[in-house]
């Protein structure tokens, strides 16, 4: 168990360390360089230059890249062009509210995933479950801000239940506080998952229903509702649990939707507001961010698998 | 396409026996996927909305260019966002804030979305089966080394990625063609890395080696041609994907640039006036996302079985 966790933290830190690279080497790629992006593209050539030499941008490029690296380390991740305040500060106040509306996202998306793929297994090839096939599918096919303004145009205008944007004053938590403003919001995040979650739950409890011990636990008489609670449920959910991992970047890059579509203050909004507004240094920080807790959340999703699945926690001692 | 087919006929020793008497392999994979009835039902919504952009400005023609040309011959009363068809039937599905007819402006935005999808989709196949093929070949280190990227690749939030290159290197449709294409080929790369890891220890392949042909030519003439299928069905989804991402740039502002436009630009401009109560501002433009990225979602589906090709994911 420790042994895979030093491993998946190792190997964390090297996704970190490439993509650092990697906007590195695109920062020198944009004409101008660094400077560039760290200034604006209205800077005159002479601050350039001093921004050049107070930076260490005449040395060579491995230098560069070491300093670039121990810089972003330190979370130095340059001024905003626009706000003029460190790009660490803003995302600071940013990061707290795209991580509520992730993690919630993600439970209330296993709570309407988990219970519909086990209800199609159950209805193999009728025809409600075609049906919910179809919107299924149609969910998987829906880009995330449709999925939103539909929201939003029949609860928020027609029906008037919902507000359409989040108060902007509140704090990280006002989630729990004043939850009526996230309901669209959560909703929304939720849905853009459950098309492809609810079609792996499906056909991952069909799996299940071919095993031995489900032949044995209704051979032995058990009614069915409890052979799919108590025999198939947890051994067909153990794949979606892998699938948390993986869908994580699909769901910060959702939440970047989400958050433009009900202004909430998070990282999704500060990095669009700064892209409209050409501010380069704030963008590639707010990206480096959002893969560092990506990167930590699916280290986190590969731990709750091995909580989940004892094979994996016997299986990584013998190493 | 033909040479690459002979070429799986020849070398498919295994399936050899069941393709039969008369089949081609691309007449029987058609046989399976004409089958499944949405499939079949996806490739003529697809067909509709490839005529409709590109053949589709030919037979209706809108000006798409200068909007003040139309703002002075609008109907009712010089409002510019029209209630579809009540008003007049040469625009029925009305005009949009800036006055372009809302079915030119969708012919417009079709031609750019499919396009850019298309692109980007070959793009990020062609990458990531390339890429693929060779650290699943070579393996070893060097194998561990190229996955290792991929896991890296797979592990970023694309979106922000996306964004962060486009704000860097300027809002053009090649710029954002190839960074759809470079985001989103490490999930293709897997597949044909896994794919060929099989291929490579199968007889045609010692055969060729035995001959003295380099790795080169077995990678490009021998490997790569047999994971014709897997690369086919990673295109489909790959170039749904790129519609998918492509919109949701433009929906955020970030898609191409006047005075063309895609589909989700065209989301983009109507949102504000969708949350006035003129939901036709974006209803055309979302129900065209839809269609064509659930019509290539459905024929992927049905390639897949037609090639009877595994895919990890989806």
């Amino acid at each position: 168990m420790l042994s895979y966790l030093t491993k998946r933290i190792y190997q964390g830190f090297f996704v970190l360390i490439i993509v650092v690279t990697l906007t590195f080497i695109l920062e020198h790629f944009v004409p101008g360089g660094p400077a560039v992006v760290a200034l604006g593209n209205r800077a005159n050539p002479r601050t350039i230059r001093q921004f050049n030499i107070d930076n260490g941008l005449d040395k060579s490029l491995i230098y560069q890249w070491w300093n670039y690296l121990l810089q972003i380390a330190r979370l130095h991740l340059g001024n905003s062009i626009t706000q003029s305040a460190p790009v660490w500060y803003l995302i600071k106040s940013a990061l707290g509210h795209t991580l509520v509306l992730v993690n919630v996202s993600l439970i209330i998306q296993f709570f309407l995933a988990i219970p519909l793929g086990i209800f199609q297994a159950q209805r193999r090839n009728t025809k409600i479950d075609y049906f919910a096939t179809l919107i299924t599918f149609i969910l998987y096919a829906t880009p995330v801000f449709l999925i939103g303004e539909t929201l939003i145009s029949v609860f928020a205008i027609k029906l008037h239940i919902f507000p359409v944007t989040v108060a902007t004053d509140t704090g990280v938590f006002s989630l729990f506080t004043s939850p009526r403003q996230y309901i669209l919001p959560v909703l929304t995040l939720s849905l853009l998952g459950v098309g492809g979650l609810s079609r792996f739950q499906r056909s991952s409890m069909l799996d299940t229903l071919t095993q031995d011990y489900i032949k044995t636990a209704r051979a032995k008489g058990l009614p069915e509702k409890l052979v799919i609670r108590r025999h198939a449920l947890r051994n067909s959910m153990l794949p979606i649990v892998t699938i948390i991992g993986l869908s994580l970047p699909a769901v910060v890059g959702g939440a970047l939707i989400t958050e433009t579509l009900y202004d909430i203050p998070g990282m999704g909004l500060l990095t669009l507001r700064a892209a409209t507004s050409q501010d380069m240094p704030t963008v590639v920080g707010t990206t480096i961010i959002a893969t560092v807790v990506t990167v930590l959340g699916s280290i986190v999703a590969d731990l709750l698998y091995a909580v989940a699945d004892p094979r994996i926690r016997i299986g990584s001692k013998g190493h | 396409m033909s040479d690459v087919s002979n070429n799986t006929d020849l070398i498919q020793d295994k399936d050899a026996g069941d393709i039969g008497d008369e089949g081609s392999l691309l007449t029987l994979i058609w046989r399976t996927f004409r089958e499944n009835k949405l499939a079949v039902a996806s490739l003529f919504v697809l067909g509709f909305m490839i005529l409709f952009s590109f053949v589709g400005p030919f037979l209706y023609r809108t000006n798409q260019s200068d909007p003040f040309a139309i703002s002075s011959t609008l109907i009712n009363g010089g409002s510019p966002y029209n209630f579809p068809w009540f008003h007049s039937f040469s625009a029925i599905l009305g005009t949009d804030p800036s006055g372009f007819d809302v079915i030119g402006r969708l012919m417009l935005g079709g031609r750019t979305a499919l396009t850019v999808g298309f692109l980007a989709g070959v793009i990020s196949v062609t990458v990531g089966s390339i890429y693929g093929a060779v650290a699943g070949y070579r393996g070893k280190m060097l194998d561990s080394f190229m996955m290792r990227f991929v896991d890296v690749g797979l592990s970023v939030p694309g979106l922000f990625l996306i964004i962060v290159i486009v704000v860097l290197f300027g809002q053009s449709t090649t710029i954002i063609i190839m960074t759809l294409g470079l985001t989103g080929w490490f999930g293709s790369a897997r597949l044909i890395r896994g794919e060929t890891l099989s291929l490579k220890s199968r007889e045609f392949v010692s055969a060729v080696k035995t001959m003295g042909g380099s790795s080169r030519r077995i990678i490009i003439r021998h490997i790569l041609p047999n994971t014709v299928g897997t690369m086919v069905v990673i295109a489909t989804f790959s170039v749904a994907d790129s519609i998918l991402a492509l919109a949701g740039l433009g929906f955020i502002g970030l898609g191409i640039p006047l005075p063309n436009t895609d589909w989700g630009s065209m989301l983009n401009n109507g949102v504000p006036f969708a949350s006035q109560g003129y939901w036709w501002e974006i209803a055309p433009p979302a129900v065209c996302i839809v269609l064509v990225v659930l019509s290539l979602n459905y024929i992927g589906d049905a390639l897949r079985d037609g090639f009877e090709v595994r895919l990890q994911k989806r």
